[in-house]
């Protein structure tokens, strides 16, 4: 395939509109892993997950399998799930614990760190041969840790991952403060979907705040006729509370909020607020939960903590944290019309279990292939991916995407970061693209 | 009234009036779901009735795991007037479903509960979607109320439950 060169590249995007053969050109695409997956900041693990040395996780950065584990040293290593033999998979499983990786092919053996300890019948293999660099699992070129977020580079690259996070940590620090113990844990069970669209439809529907409106239309307003309506739409339940926050009146989705920062991050927020979605929850164990904080934190920092009046944070290119539901969603490129959705959410240690329970409602609700909300975002998705798909293979017509709404709207704060000035701004679209076309177009 | 041959966990013959009742309630729910008449469906939960799918094998704990269904009754009816309604965007047009359902084994559960297995296969069809085949088990919980058999639990484990899929939207 030949590959989209950088001139061509920078003529599919413009400051409020993109070239629909950003969605659908699988040259594109293989781009995209090559230069925004492949060599940028990805999460890959959570350091709970990696507790004592030997544990690890598989996962998929870009197009790799890569294996992140906690080493001998009790450092984190991340390397390709690939013998340096003959190519096999060291591991299968999704994660475990092990004192040494053993090829099943030919019993190449190597430490919790990739490095090769042992290779059968050695001496048939020509002098020396298994002595030369580069007979390990081949290492990511960067590791590093923010507050237990574990993130991977396949190649070299500048920036340090703290300076990278450096506009959008505080709502991992915010995650982190939520738990009265400040520390989070991650049980394993994630939920996944697949789509059949571009990858980059979520991230952009995750900060159009008032696409919930028209697409969720059939929840909210299943809700709204209810004969029991009080009863029904005060009804404890992450799902119910989410299908009524959806169908919020396209006036009060102005006032929310839209910010965009260096790098492709975003968040939106002002939910919580006015009559909006309550911080509180009536139960005991909430009352509970909140003294836990305080003892802490003092009062004044605990209410801090909770009214962060943050909905999702997007860690570009493919991570989204709601800081309120502990939930994690990473989403994975499969193909240029082919996506998978990972989402879990964090036990906040020291919380009572019924904390937990209502992060799995809200994930159960969210990001389950059942869920009533994303299901007819995801056939959005597979909706525009149809209509699109004749522009990524030539191309039939000069087929443009719009992204104007709230252009022109934005003011830049003194932080260096842009306010939308409106929660119906597309704004965060537009900075991802800008992100997008910085190392899209990076030799 | 003569036994029949099923014998529960405690070696209780279940009358065999009564294996017959279930057979055919058994059956008559996975007709209402595959015509697609989810009222009545759902009229054969009882109030505190629950739909269970769990997304890991075995799953025994639906709070702290995240399941693909745990619905009560209210939420299920939200679930099923939301097909119908204009907008849908995931079910426009509504899928169709079609159940296989294989041998049932009943037992006397505890709590004074009736509890029925038996093995399924769905085929399901939407279109842009295609055609899917699930397979697993259901299990029913049953109570009598009034006289009539009443769903208090319907979990159905597909042997995929922790595959990645795209949405599913009608209950199987």
């Amino acid at each position: 395939m030949e590959r989209p060169q950088a001139a061509e590249i920078r003529g599919l995007v413009e400051p409020n509109r993109v070239h629909a053969r950003v969605y659908a050109d699988p040259t594109i695409f293989e781009l995209e892993m090559e230069r925004l997956f492949e060599r940028n900041w990805l999460y890959a693990a959570h350091e709970s997950e990696l507790r004592e040395p030997g544990d690890y996780i598989r996962t998929q950065i870009g197009r790799r399998d890569i294996i992140v584990a906690r080493s001998e040293d009790g450092g984190l290593a991340a390397f390709h799930n690939r013998c340096a033999h003959r190519g096999a998979m060291v591991t299968a499983a999704a994660c475990g614990h092990v004192k040494n990786f053993v090829c099943p092919y030919h019993g190449w053996s190597y430490d919790s760190a990739g490095k090769l300890t042992g290779v059968p019948l050695r001496k048939s293999y020509p002098h020396g041969f298994v002595e030369e660099p580069g007979r390990d699992l081949e290492p990511v070129a960067r590791i590093a840790s923010y507050r237990g977020f574990v993130f991977v580079s396949l190649s070299p690259i500048a920036i340090e991952l703290e300076e990278y996070l450096a506009p959008v940590k505080d709502t991992l620090d915010n995650l982190i403060e939520r738990a009265p113990a400040a520390e989070l844990v991650k049980d394993g069970v994630e939920m996944r979907q697949v789509y059949r669209g571009n990858w980059k439809l979520h991230i952009e529907n995750t900060f159009d705040n008032i696409h919930t409106y028209f697409v969720h239309e059939s929840s909210w307003d299943t809700l709204r006729g209810w004969e029991d309506d009080t009863k029904i739409r005060n009804k404890p339940d992450q799902l119910v509370q989410m299908i009524k926050a959806n169908g919020w009146p396209l006036r009060d989705w102005e006032k929310s909020q839209i910010r965009a920062f260096d790098h492709g991050h975003a968040i939106n927020g002002a939910y919580f607020t006015g009559t909006k979605i309550a911080i509180d929850r009536p139960e005991p164990w909430f009352a509970a939960y909140r003294q836990a904080l305080q003892r802490r934190n003092g009062a004044e920092r605990a209410e801090g903590i909770l009214s962060l009046d943050r909905f999702n944070t997007l860690i570009y290119p493919n991570l989204v944290v709601n800081v309120r539901y502990q939930y994690i969603r990473v989403f994975q490129p499969i193909a240029v019309d082919s996506t998978l959705v990972r989402a879990f959410c964090f036990r906040l240690k020291g919380a009572p279990d019924e904390m937990y329970h209502v992060a799995v409602r809200f994930l159960t609700a969210l990001s389950s292939p059942a869920s009533m909300v994303s299901q007819d975002d995801h056939e959005i998705f597979n909706r525009i991916q149809r209509a699109l798909s004749g522009d990524g293979h030539g191309g039939h017509r000069d087929s443009w995407i719009d992204l104007s709404r709230g252009y022109g709207m934005e003011h830049r704060l003194n932080d260096g970061s842009v306010d939308g000035m409106s929660g119906v701004s597309e704004l965060a679209l537009r900075n991802q693209f800008a992100a997008w076309l910085e190392h899209m177009t990076a030799e | 009234m003569p036994e029949s041959n099923v014998k529960s966990a405690d070696a209780t013959a279940i009358p065999a009036a009564l294996v017959r009742e279930i057979e055919d309630f058994v059956a008559d729910e996975a007709h209402l779901l595959d015509q697609g008449r989810f009222e009545p469906w759902l009229a054969l939960f009882a109030e505190d009735g629950m739909y269970w799918m769990p997304s890991r094998p075995g799953q025994t704990d639906p709070l702290g795991v995240p399941s693909i269904f745990y619905e009560d009754k209210e939420v299920l009816a939200i679930r099923l007037r939301r097909v119908a309604h204009p907008a849908n965007l995931a079910q426009a047009p509504l899928g169709r479903t079609s159940h296989l359902l294989g041998r049932i084994r009943i037992e006397n559960a505890e709590n004074g509960l009736l509890c029925a297995h038996a093995p399924m296969h769905v085929v399901e069809y939407r279109d842009g979607d295609g055609q899917r085949v699930f397979g697993g088990t259901c299990t029913y919980h049953l109570r009598r109320e009034n006289g009539q058999l009443k769903i208090v639990l319907k979990r159905v484990d597909i042997v995929n439950c922790d595959a990645p899929h795209s949405f599913i939207t009608i209950p199987f």
